[in-house]
């Protein structure tokens, strides 16, 4: 037989492997591996929930030993004399804030996505940035502009005799709220706009319809899908919202849902846990139903969506002698969107007054700055801030990763239910992520240790923000071939090995994007956060809030400043130089 | 040694059944090749034996190692069976080179540096791809990815190879050198293979045996030769190559020939060892390359048909007809031309099949 000499001794090579130690000897590393992750998961998103749960469901604080199980928590609520007001505004709030961002998001997606308006590349970023920009720094923004005693406001009085508007209303508030929320209308459409089939446009075209018509009768109806999703997702995240609502609507006495809790559960003297619990439980009901809702409306839309398997460059529609007029519009709308936050909060960091009646060449200062880094308060949260993005971000990152991989290409029994778990978070408001973990904080001795750190806040921000790094993470594994992973498993890797040499290192850009949301996320996460800092702990966000409410406008708009600066060359950083996609 | 036992083998998807009753053994050092179209389940087999699937029933050993057994509820994980797979896709880990492709199976198996690169440089030697081991495979041409997955499958020497279309890949040319390749290689190996493949040719020259699978069952296994010449079936006799069939009615039976009627009238004795009856309905197949024809001027002989040339199709070593006879068409392969349009054909009885009409 002529063999090989190279494989001559394969008896005895084969005797030698099987006594050599299996990675996977020590019964099953990987199955160990999968319910780690799946328990942390699991510990991360119940543990903030059970505890609010509980609450609702006592007659006294939950860290009481003499706190009784009952429903009468439910009974006040139901029968609150706000309750009626505070439902009615914020189902309002929600419509009108989701219909103000479809509009200007859907208008500026087609416009961008499907026609040769002049300059859309840099239409598109700017229209986007807002979304880097916390709900706080926005809300200052208009504040400092629009609001009762705005800059623009004052300028236009002085002129009228009169105040042409007021901010501090339901339009007011939805207004503010939709153009925030504008640019995630865009993201979830441009997509599908940019996917639709040209031959649909041309098959009108022939039948003799102009442009507007083909944008009205063929373009809006297909994105139908894309509108229902963001309709839903702007509605539940306007109606969760807390900065707007408590910045313009708590000085008029407007209540909502998210500053109901707020007053009731931090501003009150002794706050109501009981009645707090049950309004918190009733949130997370109507937001979970919600969303559900939405799943389930899209499951059926789905199926309309045309996506051409071909990968055709759709012809972009010709605006013609319209396109100036549009150019300007859009121009106009950047101004009223972009501008409170670029010159109102920038402005006043600047100013020691931001006034018509007093010159800003006369008022420009650096006070504010010098007032900022001279309290240890203000300096601190910056340190704090960037802490947690950076060190949050980096355990998120990793850690999603890891969960991703159990989810995505294990054969780990639970795997379908842990995606449910791991989403879920999607489902629960951040003013109530941190409630319930400041429960869970007083209830739960052996989280006693975090109480007050910056560490509490690392693990609560990686619990609000699972979906996003999952929705980061998870396309990219779903496009890596299933035989990648395999042909190791055959040469001898086990799950771990696989992840770890093979898959991880090929997602490596994915969960750079993941670690790129999370840094931005958290450096402007507030919501959770406000129940949960204490003396030592704040972050950025918080000092905002409170030093807002004590009226230090000045030093606030500084910081508001350095939180824009720190975003905004991240996002710039991670885009040009790391080629990181951040969204989209 | 590395003898492959499988029995019983059956895999269902919710109420599909994809793999059902399947059973075979391969000898130490044999080719057997998993033949089927696609859908047939026999990716689905080789994904059950490599471990990266689990049976709904079945028992499979190695050498005697058993890697399952539904009965006993024993399953060996697909990363300790130490068996060597080779994609359609190959699987090249992209991010490695191809010295990392190859040792990584090594570095699980705590092989020290210096005897791992002796191993990869082995490896590479054996498929002649050693002046590539630094390059990535986005680097290497379709072939040559090829020979690297083989080689990253042949470095632990594992105790089985099995190869998942790993020619398809491959544009005409290069698949029919790569064939002889690799069935060269196996034997200087030694290595106990199965192979799975929807292309006949590939299995019939690289084979020692070949199973035939159709709607997850083994419909025939047998050597290349008794696969084609002896069908087990009419799907065996026209997805192996291919037949024309011909409906009858068995008229008589004698010392094991059937004599039997076409629709048209016309009469074919046929070679049977089934237990035919009379005025059961029949098929015949008959393969268009056995089938001879010559002008009708030359007289009618035994097993003849008289049928009509509508069309010639000539394909430079061998020219295509497309006859009637009767009511039933049929296709033959001749190496000759034929001036005429009636002609008769030949159907040798020995290259003749009869199945029971389904």
């Amino acid at each position: 037989m002529g063999r090989h000499p190279v494989l001559a001794q394969k008896t005895r090579f084969q005797l030698e492997m099987r006594r050599a130690k299996w990675p996977g000897d020590m019964v099953s590393r990987d199955r160990s591996i999968q319910w780690l992750i799946s328990a942390a998961t699991c510990l991360l998103v119940v543990t903030p929930l059970a505890p609010m749960l509980y609450q609702s469901l006592l007659d006294k604080p939950l860290y009481n030993d003499a706190a009784l199980l009952t429903f009468a928590n439910y009974g006040r609520l139901i029968h609150h004399p706000d309750l009626p007001s505070v439902l009615t505004n914020t189902l309002l709030y929600g419509l009108v804030s989701s219909g103000i961002a479809q509009v200007f998001g859907l208008t500026a997606a087609i416009l961008i996505g499907r026609t040769n308006l002049p300059w859309r590349g840099v239409f598109g970023d700017l229209f986007l940035w807002p979304l880097y920009i916390s709900g706080l720094v926005l809300a200052f923004g208009w504040i400092t502009m629009y609001g009762p005693s705005g800059f623009v406001t004052l300028s236009i009085e002085k002129v009228l005799g009169f105040r042409p508007w007021e901010l501090y209303t339901i339009p007011g508030l939805s207004l503010v709220t939709g153009v925030s929320l504008a640019p995630l209308t865009f993201l979830y459409c441009i997509s599908s706009t940019r996917m639709q089939d040209p031959s649909l446009e041309d098959a009108a075209r022939i039948g003799g319809a102009g442009p507007i018509r083909i944008l009205l009768t063929i373009n809006l109806p297909l994105l139908r899908p894309a509108i229902i999703f963001s309709t839903m997702m702007t509605f539940v995240i306007a109606i969760e919202s807390l900065a707007i609502p408590l910045l313009m609507g708590n000085p008029v006495g407007l209540q909502f849902f998210t500053t109901f809790l707020y007053t009731n559960g931090l501003e009150r003297g002794t706050p109501d846990y009981g009645l707090v619990g049950a309004a918190a439980c009733l949130l997370l009901l109507m937001v979970s139903s919600l969303l559900l809702l939405q799943n389930y409306l899209l499951r059926r839309a789905e199926r309309f969506v045309t996506v051409g398997g071909k990968a055709t460059r759709p012809r972009l529609l010709d605006l013609g002698r319209m396109k100036w007029i549009v150019v300007a519009l859009f121009l106009a709308y950047l101004l009223l969107a972009i501008g409170p936050v670029a010159f109102g909060v920038t402005l006043r960091g600047f100013t020691v007054i931001l006034s018509p009646y007093v010159p800003i060449s006369k008022a420009l200062t650096l006070e504010n700055f010098r007032l900022l880094l001279a309290h240890e308060t203000y300096v601190r949260s910056i340190i704090n801030t960037l802490a947690i993005a950076l060190i949050g971000g980096l355990i998120g990152a990793g850690f999603i990763t890891l969960l991703t991989l159990v989810i995505k290409r294990s054969n780990f029994g639970l795997r379908r239910q842990l995606e449910h778990v791991a989403l879920f978070p999607r489902a629960v408001p951040g003013l109530l992520v941190g409630i319930g973990a400041f429960y869970a904080v007083a209830l739960l001795p052996f989280l006693s240790p975090v109480r007050g750190t910056i560490w509490i806040l690392i693990i609560v921000f990686i619990m609000r923000y699972i979906p996003t790094g999952y929705g980061a993470i998870a396309p990219a594994l779903m496009q890596i071939g299933r035989d990648i992973d395999r042909s190791a498993r055959t040469v001898g890797a086990d799950w771990w090995s696989t992840s770890m040499s093979i898959l991880a290192p090929l997602i490596r850009p994915a969960t750079l994007a993941c670690f790129a949301l999370l840094f931005i996320q958290f450096l402007n996460e507030y919501s959770s956060a406000v129940f949960l800092f204490s003396p030592g702990s704040e972050v950025i966000g918080t000092t905002m809030l409170i030093f807002w409410a004590q009226g230090s406008v000045g030093p606030v708009a500084a910081l508001a400043i350095i939180q824009i600066v720190i975003t905004t060359v991240f996002v710039l950083v991670a885009r040009r130089l790391l080629g990181i996609r951040i969204y989209g | 040694m590395a003898d492959v036992v499988v029995r019983g083998l059956a895999r269902r998807y919710g109420g599909v059944v994809a793999v059902e009753a399947v059973s075979f053994t391969v000898k130490n050092g044999e080719f057997l090749t998993l033949l089927g179209p696609s859908g047939c389940g026999k990716s689905t087999t080789l994904g059950l034996l490599a471990g990266l699937d689990r049976p709904d029933e079945g028992f499979m050993s190695v050498g005697g190692e058993t890697f399952f057994d539904t009965k006993r509820g024993h399953f060996v994980e697909a990363e300790k069976r130490n068996l060597g797979l080779v994609f359609q896709s190959y699987a090249l880990w992209p991010h490695m080179t191809v010295r990392d492709n190859i040792a990584f199976a090594l570095k699980l198996r705590k092989i020290d540096r210096g005897k791992r690169e002796l191993k990869v440089r082995e490896a590479l030697a054996l498929v002649e791809m050693e002046t590539y081991i630094d390059r990535y495979p986005n680097q290497l041409s379709g072939g040559q990815q090829q020979r690297v997955a083989l080689a990253r499958s042949l470095a632990y020497r594992p105790t089985l190879l099995l190869l998942d279309e790993p020619l398809s890949n491959l544009d005409a040319k290069l698949r029919d050198k790569a064939r002889s390749w690799l069935r060269q290689l196996q034997s200087q190996v030694g290595i106990t293979t199965i192979f799975v493949t929807h292309d006949q040719a590939e299995a019939l020259a690289l084979s020692d045996r070949v199973a035939v699978m159709d709607r997850g069952r083994i419909v025939q296994l047998g050597t290349p030769r008794e696969i084609y010449d002896q069908p087990a079936t009419p799907f065996v006799a026209d997805f192996i190559g291919s037949s024309n069939f011909f409906k009858g009615t068995v008229r008589a039976i004698s010392h094991g020939k059937a004599t039997i009627t076409l629709t048209d009238g016309q009469i074919l004795v046929v070679p049977t060892a089934l237990p035919l009856l009379p005025d059961q309905s029949v098929n015949i197949a008959c393969r268009p390359e056995r089938i001879r024809l010559s002008p009708v001027t030359e007289g009618v002989g035994e097993n003849t048909l008289r049928a009509k040339i509508v069309e010639e199709s000539y394909l430079g070593s061998r020219v295509v007809y497309t006859l009637q006879a009767g009511s039933e068409m049929m296709r033959v392969e001749a190496t000759e031309e034929i001036g005429e349009r009636d002609v008769v054909a030949h159907l040798p009885q020995h290259w003749c099949t009869v199945f029971r009409a389904s």
